[in-house]
């Protein structure tokens, strides 16, 4: 339970500075555009808060798995993000919008796995650098 | 510390490489730029030395720097920020001549490409800044 609380407090800091601002612009920017078309000056605002809320699931979730899984599932991450980021520019599997080929239409949701790549790429990086210390 | 070209910093720019190409082809230019500068904050948090950095970044905005004109996406702010640290250390770093050229625009009908590309794996060269100028 210690290690579990053992997180870098400037870290935390840092995050919450990030997320108080960005809660800050959200509700100053959409407050009046959503009362008119909504009728609930805080309607982006709650959205914002939701997916937030998720955000930190996610977050806790994610330091709570031993760091070995991520130097584990690294290299297969990288393989399966570099085989999705092939079948997007398949015509009839990858989505077109506005002139790009970005996203794979899944059921219930569309993916882009642009995103997905951004976090392969980080974990090969950090096993990989960390293989490579010395030389 | 990673101190080696060829075995620290070149296989991670290749991996990156091959996902910035995949990415340019969607084309999904601003997942690029974050991806490339992600490459190269981590590489210099692992320790890679700041003149391999600086020299592979002039020749992977070779293909950048002539895509800018139609894709609109301003690279050359990234490639100054680059261009004004190598003005503060009073050097520049590339590969080979050749990659220069090819970022410059000019005419490298008459390059030793052979050898530009074995000078790219041992990688990199310095030059003092008044000896180009």
């Amino acid at each position: 339970m210690r290690d579990l609380l053992a997180v870098d407090k400037w870290m935390l800091l840092a995050l919450a500075a990030l997320l108080a601002i960005g809660m800050t612009m959200v509700l100053s920017t959409s407050y009046l555009y959503s009362q008119e078309r909504y009728g609930d000056g805080t309607y982006f605002f709650r959205k914002q808060l939701i997916a937030m809320g998720a955000g930190m699931i996610a977050l806790i979730a994610c330091s709570i798995v031993p760091s070995t899984f991520y130097r584990r599932f690294a290299y297969p991450l990288l393989a399966v993000s570099f085989i999705v980021l092939a079948l997007v520019l398949i015509p009839g599997i990858g989505v077109s919008r506005g002139g790009a080929r970005r996203w794979l239409m899944l059921p219930g949701f569309v993916f882009q796995p642009s995103e997905f790549a951004k976090l392969a790429l980080v974990f090969y990086l950090a096993r990989s650098m960390a293989k490579k210390r010395a030389v | 510390m990673i101190r080696t070209f060829s075995i620290g910093v070149l296989p991670h720019l290749i991996v990156g490489g091959a996902f910035a190409l995949m990415l340019l082809l969607e084309p999904d230019f601003g997942t690029v730029l974050i991806l490339t500068m992600l490459l190269y904050f981590m590489l210099f948090i692992g320790g890679a030395r700041v003149h391999h950095l600086l020299a592979t970044r002039a020749n992977g905005f070779a293909p950048a720097d002539l895509r800018d004109d139609e894709s609109g996406v301003p690279v050359a702010p990234l490639d100054e920020f680059f261009g004004s640290v190598e003005r503060r250390l009073g050097q520049r770093f590339s590969c080979h001549p050749i990659f220069d050229r090819l970022r410059l625009g000019a005419d490298v009908g008459d390059a030793d490409w052979g050898r530009a590309a074995r000078s790219f794996f041992i990688c990199p060269k310095r030059t003092r800044i008044s000896s180009i100028q």
